[in-house]
Parts: structure tokens; sequence; C-alpha cells
């Protein structure tokens, strides 16, 4: 049974009534994992004390401009059959939005928490790798929110539409908020390279939001920003190395 | 190794051999889709793999979208044969390549290469600058990019280095400027994005130049100094210099400061200040707007 699980069941999302309950018999059969997800429990009850980080106050207001103006349109516009406002992909922005919020919150609780697993030894083959993973260890509760917003963040970027909208700019806006929180908590946890890399998107998600940059140039950007962020991904999820393995 | 390793490398050999693929209209045909997931791949290769497949692509033929994601694994390999090779794309071929290896540069972080990004610059036009200074800003090297704001030789080229230090958040280094070259309404406009609310107060108070004054003001409330309303208040009661009063009242609309309006609004006798202050606060959405909208009817 892993955190993954663990945090839906004390979330009550996303889990079926079967599968809640088979995470309740587990719990009572299982010390061991009753006394994990105890843990877990009185850590993220913890975390509803904590202050939300406030949105920079010019960015709310061009949040809302960019709301103002979309109604605006709609009202004017006559709804074609096809409506061109999607409310599947906008309802995923903000399950998106609201997961990758989740994921820090729980990044930047745990990162105060020591986890007791053993650093992992970067093996002789990839000596020269610049190493990601804060502190060297791959499993620490930074790495694992940190990975979770780079495979969301490729993934809202992969789903965005190249077409200037109000949802697409409040989802970059989104990001680079997320961005920025993980650059503080990368360098808190001593990984500088996590955080330049970090910095570097933040100005190509900039001109992604822009309204001067064409839908062509966007298409562009996003899949350089994708191919980034995957290739981050690539990196973080690759196992310790073994000399064994490579070629 | 593994299976999806060798299917990998497999993919990338192909790929970079193949001339027969099929061109589609997605504007990227399936070789480059291709080269692209096996140039993502390498990221997980061992450096002494990955190097030279790389520096065998960007000294190739693919297209700078290929070579732009080579540059990327690249800047991940901490090698000084990798930085050399950063260093010597940045200084040759298509200026987008160079600009994008300059950026790498910035990822990489490497000391050495970091040092000659000056040259670069001062050799550089618009767009090479631009790209050095976001390098700077990649790296959260102020110092650097102090150095370039006060060696800056045109207007453009310091409000350029300063706007850097601004979204750095650089307020040491922004304070210094200052002290060396005076205050502009660039500097005043860093201030408010690195979030100085210290030297935003005291410029704001400071009646001496009013335009500047009321570059502060709102400088403030870009910055969000909850402590700043008082000022705001306080300076628009006191001036009597058109402009510093409505640089007063737009930044207590962007501070979202309805109380500060609303006071000023009961105090005021002048009918055509009322009606200006009433129509702020219809702006801002403020609640109080109502009761104000019902008592002035029912006095009628």
């Amino acid at each position: 049974m892993n955190d993954d699980k663990l945090l839906l069941y004390y979330y009550a999302d996303e889990l079926s009534r079967d599968e809640r309950r088979q995470i309740e018999a587990e719990l009572a059969a299982n010390p061991g994992l009753r006394a994990r997800y105890d843990a877990l429990q009185h850590e993220l009850d913890g975390m509803r004390d904590m202050e939300a980080v406030k949105a920079p106050e010019h960015m709310v207001a061009r949040w809302h401009d960019s709301i103002d103006r979309a109604a605006t349109l709609e009202r004017q516009q006559s709804a074609p059959a096809g409506r061109s406002f999607h409310f599947a992909s906008f309802a995923w922005g903000s399950a998106l939005a609201a997961t990758l919020v989740l994921g820090i919150g729980i990044g930047f609780y745990f990162s105060g928490t020591e986890v007791p697993h053993a650093p992992v030894e970067p093996g002789p083959a990839t000596a020269n790798v610049v190493d990601v993973t804060p502190s060297g260890d791959a499993s620490s509760p930074f790495t694992r929110g940190l990975q979770l917003h780079f495979q969301q963040a490729s993934q809202g970027i992969g789903g965005m539409s190249a077409d200037s909208s109000a949802e697409r700019e409040m989802l970059i806006m989104h990001i680079i908020q997320q961005n920025r929180l993980f650059v503080r908590e990368a360098k808190e946890n001593n990984s500088p390279e996590l955080a330049r890399v970090l910095r570097a998107f933040e100005p190509i998600l900039a001109r992604l939001a822009a309204d001067s940059t064409t839908p062509e140039e966007a298409a562009k950007l996003q899949a350089k920003l994708a191919f980034e962020l995957n290739a981050m991904l690539t990196k973080m999820n690759q196992p310790p190395s073994n000399s064994s393995e490579s070629i | 190794m593994n299976k999806l390793q060798h299917c990998l490398l497999a993919a990338l050999a192909v790929g970079f051999s193949s001339l027969a693929f099929a061109q589609v209209d997605d504007g990227r045909s399936d070789a480059e889709q291709l080269k692209i997931a096996a140039i993502e791949a390498l990221m997980s290769a061992p450096v002494e793999r990955s190097l030279p497949i790389v520096e065998r692509v960007l000294r190739g033929d693919d297209s700078d979208e290929i070579k732009e994601r080579a540059l990327f694994v690249l800047s991940q390999i901490d090698q000084q044969e990798a930085q050399d090779l950063l260093v010597e794309l940045a200084r040759s071929g298509s200026p987008g390549l160079r600009q994008e290896a300059v950026r790498m540069i910035g990822i990489s972080g490497n000391p050495g290469a970091m040092a000659l990004l000056k040259d670069v610059y001062r050799d550089g036009d618009q767009d090479m600058r631009a790209a050095v200074l976001e390098a700077y800003l990649i790296a959260d090297n102020a110092e650097d990019v102090l150095a370039l704001a006060e060696e800056a030789t045109t207007p453009e080229e310091f409000d350029k280095a300063v706007e850097a230090l601004g979204a750095m958040g650089a307020t040491e280094q922004l304070r210094a400027l200052r002290g060396h070259k005076g205050t502009s309404e660039s500097l005043i406009e860093a201030y408010a994005i690195a979030g100085d609310v210290e030297s935003l107060r005291e410029l704001a108070l400071d009646d001496s130049d009013p335009k500047r004054q009321a570059e502060a003001l709102r400088g403030l409330a870009i910055a969000d100094d909850d402590d700043a309303n008082q000022i705001f208040v306080e300076i628009y009661r006191s001036t009597d210099k058109q402009e510093l009063k409505e640089a007063a009242l737009e930044a207590m609309l962007i501070a979202d400061y309805d109380d500060g309006v609303l006071e000023l609004f009961r105090s005021s006798n002048d009918p055509a200040e009322k009606r200006e202050l009433l129509q702020t606060l219809v702006h801002m959405d403020s609640n109080a707007v109502w009761d104000i909208i019902d008592s002035t009817l029912e006095d009628d």
C-alpha cells in the first residue's frame, strides 16, 4: 500500500467504495500500515492550519480581467453547435490546479520532516550526470512532490489549446506559481541544479501566456516545455545506476 | 541494460540514419518525433553514451528544434567537455541556437561557462543580450546583472538589466544601483516587482519629485504592502497636485483598499471629487458603494 493510496483515502477522493473498504480492512488488519496512516493523518491535519499562499494582487487582477474578457466575449458571441468552450478541459484544469496545490502543500509540509531513507548512491556510470535529487535522496517527499508537479505540468501543457483563452492563462499562471514554490523548496533542499531548471521554465511559461504570442509560436513553446518537463521526469525516475546494466 | 533501453537506443540509431520516413502534415515528421523521443531517452543513458550522441546531433544537419532538445540534455551533463561544447555553440551557429545555448549555460550554472557570458553580452545584439540576461536570471546571478546595469551605455540597456534584477528579487543590487545611478521609473518598477517596500515607502513620502512619488505610490500598491494603505490616504489628503491625487487613488484601487476610498468620500465636500471617488468604489466592486447609493438616493 503506497502513500498515494493513503492520501486518496484521507481526502476521500477518487476511490471507489470497494477500494475504500479494502483499505479500511487492511488498516484494521495491519498495525504497521495503521501506524503509517496515523502518522500521515497527523501531518496532514497539521497542514490545515497552514496559511494558504496568497497570489500576488497584480496576478489576481490579471486573472479577473481575463475572466471578464472571456465572459464578455462569450456573451457577445452566439453559441455555435460545437461550443468552443470546453467544459471538460476547464474542469480538468481546475482539478489539475487543485492537485498541484495539494502536491505542493504536501511537499512543503514534508520538507521539514525527516524521512528515514538510506541515501541513494549514484553508480559509476552516472557519476557525471547532474544529480537533481535533493541531497541524493530519490524517495524524499520533496522529490515525489516535484515529480508529481513535472508530470502534471507536462500533461497540462500538452493538453492546452494553442489559442489564447482565459482558462489557458489561468492554468499557466497557476503552473508559474507552483514552479516558484518549488524553486524555493529546491533551494531549501540544497538542490540548486533543480532550482535553475525550474527557473528556466518561467520565461517560457510567461511567453505562452502573453497575448502577443501567436498560436504557432505557442505550439512550439508548448512542445519545448513539454519536452523539458518530460526529460526531467525521465532523469528523476531513473533507478539507482548499476554498472552491470550499462552498455 | 534492460530491454527498454535497448529499444530506445535502437530507435535512436534508426532515427538518425534513416531518410525514409514519410512526412506528416502536423509540421513534424515521424522521423523528427522519433528523434525527439530518443533524445529524451538519453537523459537516462550513461554519460559516456549520451555525450557523443548529443554532440553528433548538435554538429549534424538536424533541424534547430531537434538540436534545441539535444542542448537541454547537454545542459544536464556535468562534464567539462559538455560545458565546453555549450560555450562553443553559444559563440557560433544560427542566432536562435546560440541563444538557446546561452540559456543552457544558465541552466547548467557552470561557473566557467557563466563567466564567459559577459563577453557574449558585450558582443551580442539585442536578442542575444536578452538571452544572457535570462541565463543570469535562471542561474540567480544578480551580481553580474548589476555589473551590466552599471556599465549600460543606453537607457534601454539599463532598463532591461534593471527589469531582470526586479524579476530576480535582487533588492540589495537594486538599492546599490540607486546609489550609483539615481532613481528612474524602471528602477521604481523593479522595486515593486522585487517587493522592496522599504525603498518604495521612502520614495513615496519624498515630495521633492512628484512624478517619482506617483510612480512609487503605484509601486507600493503592486508590491502589496498592507502598511502602505494609510500612506495612500495621507498623500491624497495632503497634496494639492492632481497627478499625485490620481496616483494615490489608483494605488488604492490596485491595493483594493476600498476602506480608504470610502473614508475620503465621506470626508469630501467637493461634488466632483465625491463623484470620482464613488466611481472608484464602483470599479473596486466595493460593498460599501450600495449603502452610499442608497443613502444618496434617499436624500433626494
